[in-house]
Order: structure tokens, then sequence, then C-alpha cells
């Protein structure tokens, strides 16, 4: 045992587990694990690694364990499951703070309990993981991106200091913005302890819809056309969620009838594919609801091999999964990149996805990443088992250099989560 | 460590040289009588005369002016129209002011793809109105959008009526080109969405100019509704007003607007420009849906019963988009209006959750007729973004003591409540006193370590956004800033 986990064992007793049974995060077990019972607990286990300069691992869910490089030997895993308590929601302010080892799924069972939600997928993943690891799902198109519903957090940096920014109203302008900087830092700056989110109203009516497509090209054209609509629809995605059915392109809106009605009229005089509905039981006067339910526990089961999106623990012989980012106009040119083989999971909607590639050889990643580069997509390659990808993230960029600074000037030793991420 | 050489705060002969050998000699303002236009921005109660006011028309050009300042260890600070509320725009110490009103040209508008890029200096209002053939928008529409610039709206992280459902400006800002203080061009974002690595982008809007020199904007576009819907509903009072904002957001209605209007500016617009607003209200609350034609006259009914619910006298409804711009030209002129009642005026800019807004508006008034002034309230109530607006004369200081008084004790009501400093006009130089009521001293540190990362010297915009490192700013004593370099309108 390392000397330093016999200290951290007598300092912090009964937070620290010593079991490390399927602890391991990509093959890589961890020195001590530990699981802070408050905040300044956190705060002090930090401050302790960063005195002994240990590696520390923030972790939620783990669901998003494999989107990052594997950790370094001898790692402190830091878990969040026992912050886990709703601290405050009031529905008149359509505001909630939330813990950041608070399950999503209970968390958006709450809410929803009275009235809202937030329009994310996150079946396993921990409040705090899905804002460091910049989790949306198949609602972005509807509704904006974590970016757009954070409005403040509590984290405790690298130095072990507790610092809050943001907010718990709707605007704010006060200090900066460093709330937009944690999320999708993936735990490289600090742990986050508590979100504020801005929540929307579950509506009573809605439409979900699908049909069944051909092959992802004709699905990705249907996109763009319905896209130059401007309808208000709320998911429009293409998804492969077995390789025998096959892709599906799936379209829901909530709002009054006779909108639904209307949105339905477009769909059809738009596109030459036939929409079906019950894709699910849609219980009256409860379609928000039940499209959370549907989001958040079957969007990736109805996947065949789903876990492959996010289960690290059982990776893939040699594969990885890509996400990438475009714009409407090279969507289908990114399309065609990585639809030159066939794939079982895929999940497409207008600025980009995330796609299965299994198998993959390093000559296929590098041919991706190059062709990518050159339209102008950002991407990354996550869950890679087996496959050489120097560059996870893309060519290093410039902008980087400051990433490198403010990851100093936050977490000065550089223990949060080191080597894992861009910086 | 960072910071530490005292700035210079009298521009050297040298550095003038410099500038002008940069831009030409034609573009740089000196002296007294050429830059006193330039010594505050819409704050007017603190004011401060630049160094130096230097026009630019290109990134190259911006970043040989802040390598010159740096040079000589001197401060700059970016200026679009000047229309901001907070003295962000303000050229504290005599700063070297780098006028950005003529770096104004739409760059490209890319319909396909929803985004425009702009330099910093175009008017918000013309980037929408250059899209309108595209039936897309710029969404964030402070009041100021016929004056104020894109890279204003940046620099402030502005917002505006819409912004209820639409968002701020950082939420529709996709990438930025900047000249960093130490005259670097980098950029951050850009068209596709998933850069890889921290949010830059997101971090630089609403960095008051303190992280650098906003030179190329990717602004997100919004498609146009295809029919919209304006209802003026009139309270008899601002009390049964507010009720009526918490019942429509609690009934998880989400209004593209949904703005209070109170007595004292109903009678003052009315007064001017003659709209046909019910004298005899309280308050009125001006209420916009939008989206397909085919919902919103269901939308429409929810939103009159949840009104009537809470003792709305009457509604009116626009009948077409002329009447509909008639109602919103109370709105936007509000401020005008004030202007010709009252010598000076000062805006707040509180947000509080939307439950407190009653007890809010009636703490207002109770310190309104403390210091025997008139506060009136026309603002975001959907947002929870308040505006009151504190009448006084400037020549008089008494008024101007108590204004300020007045504004405090608002200041702390609204922390008290669990709210924030400023929705979108930015901390500035005016909040900057009242930042530790909201951030303790670690909040605050972890601000200025990105703040030095970015401005290791802190030339760019120095005092401002957060305070910096000395004693005064945490025992919330009065800014240096005050007691040298600027003086107070009024004295």
């Amino acid at each position: 045992m390392l000397d330093w986990v016999q200290q951290f064992k007598s300092q912090f007793g009964d937070a620290v587990t010593t079991d490390m049974t399927a602890l391991a995060i990509q093959g890589v077990e961890p020195a001590c694990a530990c699981a802070p019972e408050s905040e300044s607990q956190a705060a002090a286990m930090i401050r302790f690694a960063a005195a002994h300069r240990i590696p520390v691992v923030p972790y939620g869910g783990g669901s998003s364990q494999g989107r990052c490089a594997p950790p370094p030997r001898d790692f402190l895993w830091l878990s969040t499951s026992r912050l886990n308590k709703l601290v405050h929601h009031e529905p008149g302010d359509m505001v909630a703070t939330v813990q950041a080892g608070a399950m999503f799924g209970a968390f958006q069972g709450e809410l929803c309990e009275r009235g809202q939600w937030l329009p994310l997928e996150a079946r396993f993943s921990t409040v705090g993981g899905l804002v460091a690891a910049n989790g949306h799902g198949p609602l972005a198109s509807g509704y904006g991106t974590l970016r757009d519903m954070v409005l403040g957090m509590t984290v405790i940096n690298g130095d072990g200091v507790i610092r809050k920014c943001g907010g718990k109203v709707v605007k704010n302008v006060t200090g900066y913005a460093l709330d937009k900087l944690y999320i999708s830092s993936f735990g490289t700056l600090g742990l986050i302890t508590e979100v504020t989110f801005k929540l929307t109203p579950l509506s009573p009516d809605g439409d979900f819809l699908y049909a069944m497509l051909p092959d992802i090209l004709t699905g990705v054209k249907a996109l763009l056309k319905l896209a130059k609509k401007n309808l208000p629809v709320e998911m429009l995605q293409i998804s492969i969620r077995t390789k025998a059915e096959g892709p599906i392109l799936f379209i829901c809106a909530n709002g009054p009838m006779p909108e639904l009605k209307r949105i339905r009229q477009e769909l059809a005089q738009t596109v030459d594919l036939e929409f079906k509905e019950n894709f699910f039981e849609l219980r009256a006067n409860s379609y928000s609801r039940e499209l959370c339910v549907f989001i958040n526990r079957d969007w990736y089961s109805y996947h065949g091999a789903g876990k492959a999106f996010f289960e690290y623990r059982e990776p893939r012989t040699q594969g990885a999964t890509l996400r990438f980012g475009c714009t409407h106009s090279s969507l289908e040119a990114a399309v065609r990149v990585i639809n030159t083989r066939e794939t079982e999971l895929l999940s497409i909607g207008m600025t980009g996805g995330i796609i299965d590639l299994t198998p993959l050889t390093d000559s296929e990643a590098a041919r991706i990443a190059s062709e990518f580069e050159k339209l102008g997509v950002n991407f990354a390659f996550e869950n890679i088992v087996g496959v050489n990808i120097p560059n996870r993230w893309g060519t290093p960029r410039p902008e980087w250099a400051i990433m490198k600074q403010i990851k100093a000037a936050l977490d000065p030793q550089g223990i949060m989560n080191p080597g894992r991420f861009v910086v | 460590m960072n910071a530490s050489a005292p700035i210079e705060t009298k521009l050297p002969a040298a550095l003038l040289a410099a500038l002008q050998n940069a831009v030409g000699a034609a573009n740089v303002l000196s002296g007294r009588d050429e830059t006193l236009v330039y010594d505050c921005d819409g704050m007017t109660l603190h004011k401060s005369l630049p160094g130096a006011v230097v026009f630019v028309k290109n990134a190259a050009e911006i970043s040989a002016v802040v390598k010159a300042c740096v040079a000589a260890n001197y401060p700059f600070i970016a200026r679009g129209t000047g229309t901001g509320l907070s003295g962000g725009a303000m050229a504290l110490n005599n700063a070297v002011v780098i006028e950005l009103a003529r770096m104004n040209r739409i760059l490209e508008i890319n319909a396909a793809d929803r985004y425009a890029v702009v330099e910093p200096g175009v008017i918000n209002l013309n980037l929408t109105k250059a899209c309108a053939g595209h039936a897309l928008h710029f969404a964030p529409d402070p009041s100021s959008q016929g004056a104020c610039t894109i890279g204003g709206n940046v620099a402030e992280n502005s917002g505006g009526p819409h912004t209820l459902k639409y968002g701020v400006t950082i939420n529709h800002i996709i990438g930025v080109e900047a000249v960093l203080p130490n005259g670097e061009i980098v950029t951050f974002g850009g068209p596709a969405p998933q850069t890889p690595g921290y949010d830059l982008t997101g971090l630089f809007v609403g960095s008051e100019g303190t992280f650098g020199i906003a030179t190329k904007i990717w602004c997100r576009l919004t498609p146009n509704p295809e029919a919209v819907k304006t209802l003026l509903a009139v309270f008899p009072t601002v009390d049964a007003a507010s009720r009526g904002v918490t019942g429509i957001i609690g009934a998880g209605i989400v209004p593209a607007a949904l703005e209070l209007i109170d007595k004292h500016i109903i009678h003052a617009v009315e007064n001017w420009l003659h709209l046909g607003f019910p004298l005899d209200a309280g308050a009125v609350l001006l209420i916009e849906l939008d989206g397909l034609r085919d919902g919103l006259d269901a939308l429409a009914e929810r939103v009159m019963a949840v009104c009537t619910e809470h003792g709305c006298i009457s509604v009116r409804v626009a009948k077409d988009n002329a009447e509909r711009l008639l109602l919103w030209k109370a709105r936007k002129q509000a401020f005008g209006a004030i202007g010709r009642i009252c010598p000076s005026f000062y805006i707040q800019d509180g947000v509080i959750p939307r439950t407190k807004l009653p007890a809010m508006l009636a703490k207002i008034d109770a310190l309104g007729q403390k210091y025997s002034l008139t506060v009136c309230n026309v603002f975001h109530a959907g947002d929870g973004n308040l505006h009151p607006i504190i009448l006084y004369d400037e020549k008089n200081p008494k008024q101007v003591e108590d204004a300020l008084a007045c504004n405090s004790e608002i200041m702390r009501a609204v922390v008290e409540m669990g709210g924030a400093l400023s929705g979108e006009h930015g901390i500035g130089l005016e909040k900057l006193e009242f930042m530790p009521l909201v951030y303790n001293e670690d909040d605050l540190e972890g601000m200025r370590r990105v703040r030095d990362v970015f401005d290791p010297k802190h030339l760019s915009n120095p005092g401002k956004a957060v305070p910096s490192r000395c004693c005064w700013e945490v025992k919330g004593h009065e800014p240096p800033s005050l007691a040298f370099g600027v003086r107070k309108a009024h004295g």
C-alpha cells in the first residue's frame, strides 16, 4: 500500500472504500477510493491530494469515463455518490438546484412530479457527470445543450477551494461565466458539487412520430429538408437501434392540437416518408412525461448493443465511438465519410451525432479524422479499445494553450483528471 | 505576481506616437476637446477622460494598438457606441479607447447553416435587418438595439425582451475571433458545434472586455416565427400585474416576451407619444406569443385566463403588425420618455426569482418613499429582470446621494431574495462594490485567476467586471477609481 493511502484512510476513515473490486477505469485500478459525505470533506480530500500530488478522478455514474483517455496509475477515485440531495426546486421560478452526485434519472423524476423537466438524456449519469461531460441527447435540436440550461454551480477546484459561479436566477451577468467553462471540462478543473438548472415545463399534448428509412442518407436528406421548414419540433433525429431494423427517423413536437395537426401536414408535404405513431404507449395528457421516460430509459436500451455507447467496463475487443459536430450543410458529407461502413449503432441530428465504429483500424480512424478536419467537422473518438488514435480530439489547436493555462490557474498541482482530456 | 506594477495613467508622448504610427495620425484623437464625448457610456454618473481615442478598422490594427499599450504599461479599453449602462465602456484611469464603430461590416450571412459573421461594430438591429430576406433574425434585442453594437452585446452578454424565450447573447454566439490583451489574435469556436476542449466562447461572452477584444463574431441566427400575437393586459396595481407574471410562468407558459410597465412610465410615454395606453392603470403587462399560427389563439386564451384570475381589468390584442409595433414603441421608448420628465435617472438591472416579484416591487416602492424619490418600473418581468429607474436631479447633491443610497438598498434586497446584481447590463464599474454581496473572496479569486490567464498585467479594461485584489473591494469600500482618475458627473 502506498504511504499516502494509509494516511488518507486514517484521515478520512469511513469515507474511504477499501474494496477496489470493479473500480478500475479502462483497466486502471485506483490506489484508493472514497465517497465524501459532505462538500467540505470533499474539499479536504482534494487539498490532501494537492498536497501529495495525487491524481484525482471524479466519479459520478461512470457513463462518460470512456469518453476520456485512461487515468494515470495510482489515482484517487473520488465518488460524488453521497452528495446526492435535491437542494431546492421552486416550480414557480422554473429553477432547481441539486447536488452533483444525484442520479439524473431520480432528479428528473422529482422534477416531473412537479410538472417540469430537463430535456436531456442521461440514463446512467449523475447530474455532475452529465454537466462535466456536456451530455445532452436527441432533444438538443429543440432545446439546446447544457450551456443553455445551467444557471450556476459550485465546484471544488484542484486547490481544494470551494467556489461558486453563476447564480439561481434565469438571467445573470454577475461575474465571469465560469459555469460555462466547467461544462465539458471533464473534471479537469475541479469537482462539481452542485448545479442550478433552468427548467422546462411538461407539456400535456404532443406527437411522437417515426418513419423507417431505407438507408441513413435518405434520412439525412429528409432531415435537411425538414430543417428548412423551421417547424417547432423538439426532436429531429435519425437512430439505428439494431442492424436488422435499420435506421429510423424520429420526430416529436409538443403544443396545442391545432399546431400538432399542422406539423403533421407539413411533414407529409415535405418528405416522402410514411410516418407512424405509437412507437410507445402515449397516455393522454402526459406527452412530455412519457417522452421523458422514453428518452431517459429506452432511447439507448432499444439499441441491441446500446451499452457500447457508455459501458467502458465491458469494452469491445477493438473499436471506438465517434462523436461529431457539424453545420447543416456539411452533415451529408460528414455522414458519407462514416457511411462507407455498416454500423449497428448510430444517432444523428442536424448538427452532428454519435456512431459506434466496431471494428475500427488505425488507418480507418486516421482517414475519418483527416476527412472531418477538411470538412471543418469537430469530433472526438471515445471508448477506444485496441485502436491507435494519436489525436482523439483532432489536431491540437492554438487555443488549447489557453486552456492549459486556465487549468494551471484553477488546478495548480495538475491533479484533476490529468492527461485525460484536451488539457 | 500579476498586475504588480502600477499602471500609467497619463498618456506618454511615445505611446501617442506609437498609436499614430499603428493606425495613422488622422485616426487618433487626443486632448480634452477631442476626447470629451468619450468620457462615459450610458451610465453617466461616473466619467473619465480617455488618454486617446483610436479608430481601428481591423484585427491587425487592434493588435498593434494593444501591443503599443502593453509596451507602455498603459491601460486600454474597447468601445462600440457607448450605450452600456454599467460604466463598462468608461475609460477608467484615462485608458486608451479603441473605438470599434468603424468595424461595422457583416462579413457573411449563411442562411443554410443559420449563422452570420460580423465585425464588432455592427449595430444589433442592422444584422436582423440584413437577414430579413432569409426570414432569420439575431435574437438578442436590447432596448438600445438600434444603436448598440454586437461587440458590446458580446462584452456585456446583453439581453432584451425576447430573451425570455430565446435566451441572452451567450446563447446566440457560437464563435469569436479576438485580440488578446497581449496582442495575439486567436479564434474560439466557430460554425460547427462541439469544439474540443473548454467552452472559451462561452467564457469570453460577458467578460466585459477584460479577456480581450472581439474582432469577428459568429452569431447564431434564429428563424422568424410564423405568427406573433401581442397582448396588452391592464391591471389595477403593480402588485396584481406582478402576480399575473408569476401566474403565467407558474402555469408553464413561456411567452416570447413578458414585460411590465408601471403607471409612471405609462404616463410619461402617453404624454409624449399618445399611443392610447390606459392612464388609469396601475400597471400593464406587454405579452408576446409566437410560433405557428395554428396554436397561437389557444395559447392566448390560456394567458388571458391566467391574467383574469389575477385581477386583470382588460386585455387589448394587437390586431395587426402596426398596432403591435405601437405597443412595443411604448416599451422601447420608455427610457426616452423618462428623459423628458426628469433630468437624470439611474437604471438598475438586478434579477430576482420570479416568485419574489410582488414582494420586491413592494420593497422598491417603499424605498422610493423612504428617500422621497420617484422610482419607475419597466422591466423584463418574465425573467425577473428588474429595471427600477430612480429619478433624480444630478445638480442636486442631496438627491444624488439619496439616489445612490436607494440604489444600494435595492441591490441588497435583490441579493437577499436570492437574486443577481445584473441580468444584462453587466457589472462594469457601477456594481463592482456589490460583488462581495454575491460572491465570497474564494469565488472572486477563482474569477481573478482566470482573468490573469488572459490579462496578467490587468491592462484590458482594468477595474471592471470583477474586483481586483486590493482590499477596498473586499471590504466594500468605495473604489479608489472614484477618488482619482474618475470624476463624478455631478462633482
